[in-house]
């Protein structure tokens, strides 16, 4: 598993003279402090601009100057993505229910073990009320989560009163890709690194080893991003994607980072391109 | 020196290595669990950690995903204990029971990478903190956090 943060360190300890003496290249950059883990997380990805039904970015993790990444191909990803409904003055039902339609992102049921309903902390739908009138915004308890008529009720709000509401679902619509970035003004250059159908991403079940997602490809299992590149989070879909941590999105994913001294960054960005590749 | 060699310890909340057991502040990285070897005894932490994750809220209810355990250790006489810098969440191990955590199959998503790993000469303490939204109460039933330790005679 020799990354790029290896090969920039050089070959420590294998101490052989070549027959020939070969003049050594330049090192693009030089590690000057040993890589350490680094997980990423939802909280660390920004957020994108997303365009309904066409692959655009909706979540963006930027490698920071003068530090190397080095995700960790082999290793399982998590990544759960949230579409976001919004309501404006639904009034409430004389029980005190709201029902929330889906139907236009595919509720989609994920195998994370979810609680006996009514409760709240589904791994599935979160969904938060404030009455339109104002007072406190709160997470509401969910009656039931129908994934075949794609409908979540909501219960224990105060009877024919207007809410407003932010409701956060899996979606199964579209498709997702992962890929790195190096931004050069409009000259940006990408590479994907994973692909998959939204449903699939989310149908998997990412907590058990033996299906959990990988991104798999490339040198070595190992694919570095250079400063200032980008680990883009890009989706297809008509599901508008949530951005907030309140969605309880997931997303983690191994990495090492170093710090690095660059000595010749379009050197830097050409061998990180081409470990990608 | 290590005199013997290592063998292995399963740490759990009520070990008698275990000298502090408090429950965290809620948004702030702190609490946890405080390991101390006793004297005439060296333990080893490797740099790849599997351990077994149940934790629960005095509801109870389980500990948000999204917390995040800090490893760190503690000298004699260290104002403050130096963490390792593989942090991980809650994440991996909240959608799994215990019984499938020991589950081989299910390792791969599970090893968290610390960095570095850890030696705990006598007195030295192994601190393990938490930062998020919950509280951790560590009576409920089924609490669980279980990981094993190199341990060998000074």
């Amino acid at each position: 598993m020799a990354g790029l943060i290896q090969m920039l360190l050089g070959r420590a300890g294998r101490r052989s003279t070549p027959a020939v003496a070969v003049r050594a290249p330049v090192r693009p950059a030089v590690p000057i402090a040993p890589a350490v883990p680094r997980k990423l997380r939802f909280e660390d990805f920004s957020a994108g601009a997303q365009v309904l039904n066409v692959l655009s970015q909706v979540l963006k993790f930027e490698v920071p100057r003068g530090e190397l990444l080095e995700l960790e191909g082999s290793r399982p990803f998590r990544l759960q993505l949230m579409a976001h409904l919004v309501g404006a003055s639904v009034a409430s039902s004389a029980g005190g229910e709201i029902t929330i339609d889906f139907s236009a992102v595919d509720l989609v049921q994920t195998p994370r073990p979810a609680p006996t309903l009514p409760a709240i902390g589904h791994p599935d739908v979160v969904v938060y009320a404030v009455p339109s009138a104002g007072g406190t915004r709160a997470e509401a308890t969910l009656k039931t989560v129908d994934y075949s008529g794609d409908s979540v009720v909501i219960q224990g709000l105060t009877p024919s009163t207007n809410y407003d509401y932010d409701a956060y679902g899996v979606f199964g619509l579209g498709q997702v890709s992962l890929r790195a970035i190096q931004p050069a003004g409009s000259d940006s250059r990408a590479v994907e690194l994973f692909n998959d159908t939204v449903l699939a991403l989310h149908e998997t079940d990412q907590a058990a080893g033996l299906t959990a997602p990988r991104l798999l490809r490339g040198a070595r299992g190992l694919f570095p991003l250079g400063p200032k590149w980008q680990l883009s989070i890009e989706v297809n879909s008509p599901a508008s994607v949530a951005t907030v941590a309140e969605s309880r999105s997931i997303a983690n994913f191994r990495a090492r980072r170093a710090a690095v001294a660059v000595r010749d960054a379009r050197g830097l960005d050409a061998s990180v391109q081409r470990r990608l590749g | 020196m290590a005199s013997q060699t290592l063998r292995s310890v399963k740490i759990h909340p009520d070990h008698a290595y275990v000298v502090a057991k408090t429950s965290n502040t809620a948004n702030v990285r702190s609490g946890g669990l405080v390991i101390e070897a006793p004297n005439n005894v060296f333990l080893v932490l490797d740099q790849f950690f599997a351990p077994v994750v149940k934790l629960f809220t005095s509801a109870p209810a389980a500990l948000s995903a999204s917390t995040r355990v800090f490893i760190g250790k503690k000298r004699k006489g260290d104002d403050t204990p130096t963490f390792l810098p593989g942090v991980f969440t809650l994440h991996d191990f909240s959608d799994l029971t215990t019984a499938q955590q020991r589950d081989r199959d299910n390792r791969d998503t599970l090893v968290q990478d610390l960095g570095r790993g850890m030696v705990l000469r006598e007195g030295e303490q192994m601190i393990i903190e938490f930062d998020g939204p919950d509280v951790i109460d560590w009576t409920q039933a089924g609490t669980a956090f279980e990981f094993n330790l190199g341990w060998s005679a000074v």
